[in-house]
């Protein structure tokens, strides 16, 4: 955990960028006023959140990108829901969960076991690894808008990372795997 | 492993990033189920590929809940004299 930050530093980010964002969703999105707040205000409150989590204490790009690009995502969930929009693109979601049916005293072992395996493995990355996996993956931002935010030259170099990242995650879960068909 | 092998592989997990993240048009997403059927090393490593954002994300989830209550009767306040019409 980081130090507690200051919630009016969070309200001014608000003050600060609110307006443009709501120019923006309406422009793109043709969000009204209401909505565009709505997840503008959202956005601070995850930023706000990652801020407690010690997340950007080494963060070296501009707030502005990070708020757009949350806020931006929650429109879109919203739209999604509502299917109001997209509609050109067939969507496939897919439930992305590590859970699975437990049934036995023997199944519930090879889960903790494999919670475990994999959270050892996700310590051994750097942190900064580590916030580009859950940018990508659990905050859905583009390769360039995670270059921004966590001060890097470009986005192929992001993309690299996240690749390597997620190799050695992969290699880990795979071996996983692999030992629970052969026992 | 071998740069060819490396740019496979990463284009594998383009292909994956783009059918989880919705972002795949509708002919990549039929090609990439037909696949999935026919090739079980492919639908393995799929498999792989799932549970390991899976648990990426209990991960992350498990770093406990934030209060932000007060941040956002602050926001609210905030847009109190906003002209929202």
């Amino acid at each position: 955990m980081g130090t507690t930050p200051h919630i009016e530093q969070f309200v001014q980010h608000y003050r600060e960028h609110r307006d443009s964002f709501i120019f923006w969703a309406a422009k793109h999105f043709g969000a009204d006023k209401e909505e565009a707040k709505d997840a503008f205000q959202q956005a601070v409150c995850v930023l706000y959140e990652k801020a407690v989590q010690g997340k950007l204490d080494d963060f070296n790009g501009q707030i502005s990108t990070y708020l757009f690009a949350i806020g931006r995502n929650v429109l879109l969930d919203r739209f999604r829901q509502q299917q109001t929009h997209g509609n050109h693109i067939q969507r496939y979601a897919i439930h992305l969960s590590a859970e699975k049916a437990v049934d036995s005293a023997q199944e519930r072992m090879e889960k903790r076991e494999e919670q475990a395996c994999m959270r050892r493995a996700m310590a051994e990355l750097g942190e900064k690894d580590r916030r580009i996996l859950e940018l990508y993956y659990l905050e859905g931002l583009k390769m360039q808008e995670i270059a921004e935010v966590l001060g890097y030259k470009n986005a192929n170099l992001v993309k690299k990372k996240k690749f390597y990242a997620m190799k050695k995650l992969m290699e880990v879960m795979r071996k996983f795997m692999v030992l629970l068909v052969v026992f | 492993m071998d740069q060819r092998e490396e740019h496979s592989e990463m284009e594998e997990l383009d292909l994956f990033d783009s059918i989880v993240r919705g972002s795949a048009e509708k002919e990549v997403v039929e090609q990439f189920k037909a696949r999935l059927q026919a090739d079980e090393e492919f639908a393995q490593r799929f498999e792989v590929f799932k549970r390991t954002i899976g648990h990426l994300r209990e991960n992350v989830e498990g770093e406990g809940d934030v209060d932000t209550s007060e941040l956002k009767r602050r926001l609210e306040d905030e847009d109190g004299g906003m002209d929202l019409d």
